[in-house]
């Protein structure tokens, strides 16, 4: 097993570097998830290897599935170069020995990172449909082939893109799955792209239901899950058996989306600022949530996950007064946030990781429903308040699964 | 004209060396016959190869026997091709495993959970083999099965296994795969190439252990066509017909191995037989 423990990766994003740098320092991560499009070759070679020394893992996502996109850094990465870089066709992945040729070059580049496992390349998965599946599952063999062959003997994971709508059908969901598990890695590192405004966190009843779904599947297959470009729904990730998640700098990496984001903007350049609050599983957004709940009345505290950087977020405890400090801070505590997600579950047996989901949605749900004495909804808007029940009804779902018995020592593996 | 069958005279007339005495099955394009060889007991299989696909098949079941080094799996002597009445034909030289076939065996000492553990216990092992050298057997089932007298298991008959790094023979637009249908999982009934894999054969011998057990197909009865109850996954559990302390986790079991969703299944033989020998530790 790569991970024994429920593990938290940063995810590697803009101003990642020196996100990274903080975190190690202050122990808040259990590694990271380098990528090539945000950093230049050697740059992410000299932070893997900070990483490398710091004793904690380094996984490197060669992310081949932006094709026709302008990625400066991705140019550096020998790869990327040697295949046509940001105009690379897609008959690279089609026909055998260009394939394997690339697999080698990315097993090259990291091993160059001495990553602790290897990820393979992938192209996104945006249908059900024989091409695309079959072009993932030729792409996934070579890599999981060349690398079992002539790479160092590390685990490798299938990297596994997919858009929401394929596996949001159960039927689809579950020929799709059919597919991805035939091929035999050590584990899986999954991207779902969620429509925006679902994603933060991932609303939707049967959006939510499919992803997690999807993870068990993976996991009751017996292989390893990293749930990659995760957020906060990493408390059902783990009471379903996944090993880890994966999630960047605040707003920016917390979900996957090949066309990549732009940091949200109302307009006139102005950036919308939100905190993130595990207590009530949700980002809020200051100016208009946090202060409002201040003004009324509401004793902000019990909103605020500790963290080291929590002060540093608030110049005094009013934030009114104060206003929001645009701080770096932010990230740091976000970073933290997660991490201390992963905390949480460690040395639990799954139904104890169940248990333990269940109590923090419960009291997620009864602080929202004492937030709302103080204001309406509307002043909330930030607030999506569909987890608390939505996320509560999977956890039922995976804990009557696990009234079979061989399921749950699946999960529990 | 077409060559239908094979007769023993012209076997022997054809072969003298393996000193054939008795033809013991017809099936197929394929004749048996029993004879010895190099001082050993042996059975010569003759297969008609008429066509191309036909004669790949040949070739690639030749090929499968020699990957597999595994004792389970009945063990090739010769294979070489030969002409009888201007027609290709292929032969096998294999050992003769005796004893009796499983179906044979089950019809005169019945059923018991016994026997489903050391017959699942043992396909369990050599499909791991298969599994690892990228095959799937495709055609488990009782009467490739043998129990010899001293109580071992022994797989026959790799005629229609599928080498997944290589090219499917069967052709696309065929409306089920190879195989026997009884035996068959949705995705070899659906003639899904691009699914079949290692899974497809643990669904046939979730089958086989079902009937080792209960002494009955688990898809018959079951209000449906038998085709049509493996495709919906209407099994009989063993809850309504074994009275056992292990009753309750062979159907958690049978679940992993039956589901018509092959990622339901277990994913590998290693994953099912670790499972088996957890349950089989609890005796």
């Amino acid at each position: 097993m790569m991970f024994d423990e429920p593990t938290y990766l940063i995810q590697f994003g803009y101003n990642g570097q020196t996100i990274v740098k903080r975190a190690l320092q202050n122990e808040h991560t259990d590694g990271v998830i380098l990528s090539p499009t945000d950093y230049e070759f050697e740059n992410s070679t000299q932070l893997a290897k900070q990483v490398n020394n710091s004793g904690r893992t380094v996984l490197f996502d060669p992310q081949y599935y932006i094709p026709r996109t302008e990625r400066t850094a991705a140019q550096s990465y020998p790869y990327f170069k040697s295949k046509g870089g940001d105009e690379f066709e897609t008959v690279v992945v089609q026909r055998k020995p260009q394939r394997e040729d690339l697999c080698r070059e990315i097993i090259s580049v990291q091993d160059e990172m001495e990553v602790d496992a290897y990820i393979s390349p992938a192209r996104h998965i945006d249908a059900l449909v024989d091409r695309k599946i079959n072009e993932w599952k030729d792409l996934t063999n070579s890599f999981i082939k060349i690398a079992r062959e002539e790479g160092r003997d590390i685990p490798v994971f299938a990297s596994l893109p997919v858009e929401g709508d394929v596996i949001s059908h159960p039927d689809e969901r579950n020929e799709f799955l059919d597919y991805v598990t035939s091929p035999n890695p050590d584990g899986f590192y999954v991207s779902v792209q969620y429509e925006m405004g679902q994603r933060y966190p991932l609303t939707g009843a049967q959006d939510v239901h499919a992803y997690v779904d999807l993870m068990k599947s993976l996991r009751m297959n017996q292989f390893e899950v990293i749930a990659g470009h995760s957020h906060q729904i990493a408390h059902l990730l783990f009471a379903c058996g996944v090993n880890a998640f994966a999630s960047g700098h605040y707003k920016n990496t917390k979900s996957f989306d090949i066309g990549r984001w732009e940091p949200d903007d109302e307009g006139f350049g102005r950036t919308v600022i939100y905190y993130y609050s595990d207590e009530i599983l949700n980002d809020i957004r200051v100016e208009q949530g946090l202060q409002n709940l201040h003004a009324s009345g509401f004793d902000i505290s019990r909103i605020r996950t500790p963290s080291p950087y929590d002060n540093d977020l608030f110049a005094s405890t009013s934030p009114e007064s104060s206003e929001w400090k645009l701080s770096e801070a932010s990230w740091d505590h976000y970073i933290y946030a997660c991490y201390e997600i992963s905390r949480k579950y460690r040395g639990q047996t799954i139904q104890e990781k169940i248990d333990t989901a269940k109590e923090h949605i419960n009291t997620g749900s009864e602080l929202y429903d004492d937030m709302l004495n103080y204001v309406n909804e509307d002043e909330l808007e930030s607030v999506d308040s569909d987890v608390f029940e939505q996320w509560a009804s999977i956890l039922e779902i995976v804990e009557e699964e696990i009234s079979n018995p061989l399921k749950k020592e699946m999960l529990e593996m | 004209m077409a060559l239908q069958r094979i007769s023993l005279e012209r076997a022997q007339e054809e072969f003298p060396d393996h000193d054939l005495t008795e033809h013991l099955k017809s099936g197929g394009q394929k004749d048996v016959f029993v004879g010895s060889w190099d001082g050993e007991e042996i059975v010569l299989k003759t297969v008609i190869v008429d066509s191309y696909e036909a004669s790949r098949r040949a070739k690639r079941e030749v090929e499968a026997m020699k990957k597999i080094e595994s004792d389970i799996l009945v063990d090739l002597k010769q294979a070489f091709p030969a002409s009888i009445e201007d027609h290709d034909v292929f032969v096998m030289v294999e050992e003769r495993i005796p004893g009796l076939t499983l179906r044979d065996y089950l019809n005169e000492n019945g059923p018991s959970i016994e026997l489903g553990f050391k017959v699942t216990e043992t396909l369990l092992t050599v499909l791991q083999e298969f599994n690892q050298k990228e095959m799937v057997h495709r055609d488990i089932k009782p009467r490739n099965i043998m129990v010899t007298p001293e109580g071992e298991i022994k797989v026959l008959d790799v005629g229609v296994v599928r080498m997944l790094n290589e090219e499917g023979l069967t052709p696309t637009a065929r409306n089920a795969a190879p195989g026997t249908p009884k035996y068959s999982s949705p995705e070899q009934l659906q003639n899904s190439k691009d699914k079949q894999d290692t899974r497809t054969d643990l669904f046939s011998t979730g089958i086989v252990m079902s009937e080792c057990i209960t002494g009955k197909h688990p898809f018959e009865d079951r209000g449906l066509p038998i085709q049509e109850a493996i495709h919906t996954g209407e099994w009989q559990e063993f809850e309504d017909v074994l009275d056992s302390p292990l009753t309750e986790y062979l159907d958690y079991f049978l679940e992993f191995m039956l589901s018509p969703s092959m990622n339901n299944r277990f994913n590998t033989p290693k994953d099912a037989l670790d499972s088996l020998m957890r349950i089989q530790g609890m005796t």
